[in-house]
């Protein structure tokens, strides 16, 4: 705790001598709050002391027993675990990427920068760290460490979780331009931006609540840890993968090439709560750099299409709009129960993902048909001595905890749903092109697209 | 930034060169790890057949030539595995080369100039947005329905399951169990009568029985009424109802139980205890002076009920029909499991501690049912239950570190709980004059009446021997060769005399006579009374960690090898 503290305070006093200066002269907008910065370092160093006392680090409990035979016990083979003051770095390392990153978003407005702090993440996080430990994994950490108490969460993933959504709740999405490893590779190798219609991805922006509702139900239940499993970034850096997730690493490079941000768009689950965050942040990348004239120039030069812009309000029938939303006020609950009940009625398929579970379906199988399958797990359960009946007990428990979990998995997708259907039933006057500040991963590709700005640049 | 259109071109040709190795090298790799996946090099089905033929004939031709094949798979499979990593690290290459170029081909975009083309109003694109999420949703909603119908038959619910299951294993053993074993139990005096369970009736430690020899000698055979040999190790002591002598005895491969004719030591039947459901496939890790036998068994003169180290539950006959058995979960016991069984009226009780959790269980001696079962708090031991009839119910006393509590035989209702005892408990608890009294070697010894401590004494603790109490008088051995009474009322010490040879087994009182076998074998008679008064001290000729057993005229001792009957000649 103290090492981390005394990193963050040495990065922090460093970054303030050169935030100053910068911020008060370049910025052609409103002046960078400097307030903001120091009351958000406030929040997490005392985040940091709170959890600190709530969670350990991760260390070999026990030590490498010694032979008398002078037998040297060879290295273990997979990776080993980090070293305490090595996660301080990790977690150092990413505070001042964040740091950076939101300075060229919203203080310099560089593109070139965005561009070099996104190669910097991936060359640590991806190519030195291998994709390990990573903000998005980390919502399963935590919600494992919810749900079950004998899990003890390592603060550094702690850290990993709450600085991004942090910082996004200060600054917007700068951690998704280019902090995240995964986001990073999208965006370096986006070549040419098609754009995908509506139809398309109206039903696929879905997508990520279900995956963050699946992840953290499987990740409570201690079934799976699907975000880590499905990686489709980290077979690259480890140079080992699944078949399966090879090719699907391979698509998603390949759609990035063409379409801007398809995994942060369509599939990342940590997005979703950076998109809360970002909705309520206190500041936010703005498309021009002081006020909008409206040229329309950047209309389309968004590649995840999170440009908000000004449409006319046709006027329409009395009461029609009232009734639009009335009528969606009453659908809610009937969402949310409705989802709810489908959950709870796929409880049982989703719990068949959980080991203990499956293990118990193929025991009670060989009990059934009089034959063992000699899997494997089936052997290892065989020879454990635990009876069938303490298996199907404890099966039987973790489905209990799949109905509550699946069911409310499906109220909170059925909200979302609710809430999305909502939204297009209330007015939102738009003036000027604006950042839609959940959707917009301050990529800053807009920038030079806004004359504001190159006049702004020449006078200067 | 606007690119030269040499460089354009330049980056153009390498893009397509780019892509053509890349999809060279991708299409490589793909038939590699096919290749790979389907023929394995390392599970060569040649070098597998020349084995076999080489556990048929040993030829050193044969030896050399699945050498030279093995090194030769294992060369194929590296280097198949080395080709992958070059490709994808050429893929990785060239995959970034492909994506430079094709940026400097594409250049900077230009801004747009502004088209003027159709305004969508603000409602008519909500409108829009509306129908797609709705199509969307109803996408989601399909898959999901589709998935819960179709896997319906594959799932099971094994809340209902579990259920389902032991009715139905109940209602079987039910069946069994009336064909096999009547209904009806001994009442107390009838039990008081035997010698049922480790240490007497109820595990109390004292004997009804009458006529006993004070003294022998198994070298001389003076007094030895019959000697057998056990088939199997065990420290369990022997049972005895009527004319019948029971025994347990496992080692890591096999578990059996014993029945003796008491009258001249014939053995009437053993029977392996095997095919229970669940039994654990492999032996649990146990230390030497543990064993995989050393809980006690119990009798109610119909039904014999043996526990083992795996976990293992029998009941047999009396005539050695198995009626059930069940596994009750290998215990995680870093010695190995000794808690004897004991049994009052139709319930079967078993300690059951270990490590994950201490448990109390009562289950129907007929049908192997669970009656009921409580965790208790604390740490693991290796103690037995005591049971102390009251009316028409009884209490079940049992000790733990650092707790002696009482529960009710009926549902397993804690009556009292006491804190204070520690360290790994080994001795049981005794019972006299409305008091229960607890010991453990460096804790100390208290009397308990009602949940509260009467007195403590810190001397003459023992770690495996039990004490006895009787009349107004408390015993208690140690495995270092103590023997002490003390007074039962204030826990003061009226006499203690030291012996050669420690005590594991528990003094059992008899005829007003102490019995104290020691770890060499020899047994020590007292008399019991306030002055020390020794007897006899018989030697057995073979060491001996049981304790011993009474029947009319008889005294069962079960040394490390041998089971011996005692009895005036």
């Amino acid at each position: 705790m103290s090492l981390a503290t005394k990193a963050m305070r040495t990065e922090v006093n460093h970054q303030k001598t050169d935030f100053e200066p910068n911020i008060s002269t370049s910025s052609p907008g409103k002046p960078f709050v400097w307030t903001t910065f120091t009351g958000l370092l406030r929040v997490v160093l005392l985040l940091i002391v709170l959890l600190s006392y709530q969670s350990s680090f991760a260390e070999a409990r026990f030590p490498k027993p010694e032979f008398e035979s002078g037998h040297v016990p060879p290295e273990t083979q997979t990776v080993a675990p980090r070293a305490a003051k090595w996660e301080y770095v990790d977690v150092a390392v990413l505070f001042v990427l964040l740091c950076v990153m939101s300075w060229f978003v919203l203080g310099k407005r560089s593109r070139k920068g965005i561009v070099w702090t996104a190669v910097a993440s991936v060359l640590y996080f991806g190519v030195y760290r291998l994709g390990c430990v990573c903000s998005v994994g980390s919502i399963q950490n935590i919600s494992m460490s919810l749900s079950q108490a004998d899990y003890i969460i390592p603060l550094s993933v702690i850290a990993f979780f709450v600085l991004p959504l942090l910082f996004t709740l200060f600054f917007g999405r700068t951690f998704c331009a280019g902090v995240c490893f995964m986001g990073a590779i999208q965006e370096l190798v986006h070549i040419k931006t098609v754009k995908l219609p509506l139809w398309l991805t109206k039903p696929l922006s879905f997508l990520p609540y279900i995956y963050l509702g699946l992840a953290v139900l499987l990740a409570a239940t201690g079934a799976d840890f699907i975000i880590c499993r499905y990686d489709p970034f980290i077979g690259f850096f480890r140079m080992s993968a699944d078949f399966g997730m090879v090719i699907f690493g391979v698509i998603i490079v390949v759609l990035s090439m063409f379409i801007g941000r398809p995994y942060c768009r369509f599939l990342c689950p940590y997005g979703v709560l950076l998109g809360w965050m970002s909705t309520l942040s206190f500041r936010h990348t703005t498309i021009s750099p002081s006020s909008c004239v409206q040229c329309k120039l950047c209309e389309d030069s968004c590649p995840v299409n999170a440009i908000a812009k000004p449409l006319p309000v046709k006027t329409e029938k009395p009461n029609q709009g009232r009734r639009r939303l009335i009528f969606m006020l009453l659908l809610l609950p009937v969402l949310v129960i409705s989802a709810a009940w489908l959950g709870r009625s796929i409880s049982g398929t989703l719990s068949g993902i959980h080991p203990t579970v499956s293990l118990a379906q193929e025991i009670k199988w060989e009990n059934d048909q009089g034959r063992k399958t000699n899997s494997e797990e089936s052997q290892a359960f065989h020879s454990s001595g635990i009876p069938a009946e303490q298996l199907f007990q404890d099966a039987g428990e973790i489905q209990r905890q799949f109905r509550l979990g699946s069911s409310l998995t499906g109220a909170f997708l059925g909200l979302v749903l609710a809430l999305a259907l909502l939204k297009t039933a209330v007015l939102k006057k738009q003036k000027n092109y604006e950042p839609d500040k959940a959707n917009c991963v301050s990529c800053g590709r807009c920038y030079r697209y806004c004359p504001v700005g190159k006049a702004n640049s020449v006078s200067l | 930034m606007k690119n030269s259109p040499a460089i354009k071109k330049l980056a153009g040709y390498l893009a397509l060169l780019s892509l053509t190795f890349i999809l060279i090298v991708g299409l490589l790799m793909i038939l590699n790890h096919l290749q790979i996946k389907t023929h394995n090099p390392i599970e060569s089905k040649a070098i597998e057949q020349l084995i076999i033929q080489l556990e048929k004939e040993d030829n050193q031709q044969l030896r050399e030539e699945i050498r030279a094949l093995d090194l030769l798979a294992r060369k194929a499979y590296f280097s198949s595995l080395w080709q992958l990593k070059t490709g994808a690290w050429l893929l990785i290459g060239f995959g970034l080369l492909f994506v430079v170029s094709l940026k400097v081909y594409n250049g900077q975009t230009e801004v747009p100039e502004v088209q003027p083309g159709k305004v969508l109003h603000f409602w008519a694109l909500k409108s829009k947005e509306r129908h797609w999420i709705a199509l969307g949703a109803g996408i989601v909603l399909v898959v999901a329905l589709v998935v819960s119908f179709s896997t319906r038959a594959y799932y099971t619910d094994f809340n209902s399951y579990a259920a389902g299951e032991k009715k139905a294993l109940s209602a079987a053993e039910g069946e069994a169990s009336t064909a096999l074993l009547p209904d009806n139990f001994p009442d107390i005096e009838e039990i008081l009568a035997e010698h049922p369970s480790f240490r007497g009736a109820f595990g109390l430690g004292h004997s009804r029985h009458s006529e006993l020899p004070v003294e022998w000698d198994a070298g001389s055979g003076k007094n030895i009424l019959w000697k057998t040999a056990v088939p199997l190790p065990g420290l369990n002591s022997p049972i005895v109802w009527g004319e019948r002598v029971f025994l347990a005895g496992a080692d890591e491969n096999s578990r059996k139980v014993f029945c003796y004719n008491s009258e001249n030591g014939e053995l009437l039947w053993e029977r392996e205890v095997n095919n229970i459901p669940g039994s654990p496939a492999e032996a649990p890790e146990v230390t030497d002076d543990t064993g995989y036998s050393a809980s006690g068994m119990t009798t109610d003169g119909q039904g014999v009920y043996a526990i083992f180290a795996n976990g293992d539950l029998v009941c047999f006959t009396v005539e050695g029909e198995q009626v059930w058995g069940l596994n009750l979960g290998q215990p995680d016991n870093h010695y190995g499991h000794s808690s004897s069984l004991q049994l009052y009226r139709d319930k079967l009780i078993v300690q059951l501690d270990d490590n994950q959790a201490r448990r109390l269980l009562a289950i129907l001696a007929r049908s192997g049912k669970s009656l009921w079962e409580i965790k208790r708090e604390g740490d693991i031991s290796w103690s037995s239950p005591i049971i102390v009839p009251k009316g028409e119910s009884a209490e079940i006393i049992v000790n733990n570190s650092p707790y002696v509590a009482a529960y009710k035989v009926d549902n397993g209702e804690e009556l009292w709980k006491v804190n204070c005892l520690s360290g790994e408990i080994g001795p049981s608890p005794a019972y006299g004059n409305g008091m229960v009294f607890a010991v453990n070697e460096y804790a100390k010894l208290v009397a308990i009446k009602e949940g509260e401590i009467l007195w403590e004494n810190y001397n003459f603790l023992s770690d495996v021997s039990s004490p006895v109490a009787y009349g107004d008088y408390l015993f208690c051995t140690t495995s270092y060769g103590d023997l002490a009474c003390l007074s039962q009322q204030d826990g003061s010490l009226l006499w203690h005399h030291e012996f050669d040879n420690g005590f594991y087994g528990s003094p059992v009182v008899a005829e007003d006579k102490l019995y104290c076998t020691d770890r060499a074998g020899g047994t020590i008679v007292v008399e019991v009374g306030p002055e020390f008064k020794l007897l006899s001290h018989s030697p057995l000729g073979e060491r001996s960690d049981a304790t011993p057993a009474f029947a009319q005229g008889k005294i069962f001792i079960r040394g490390y090898e041998h089971l011996f009957c005692i009895s005036k000649q």
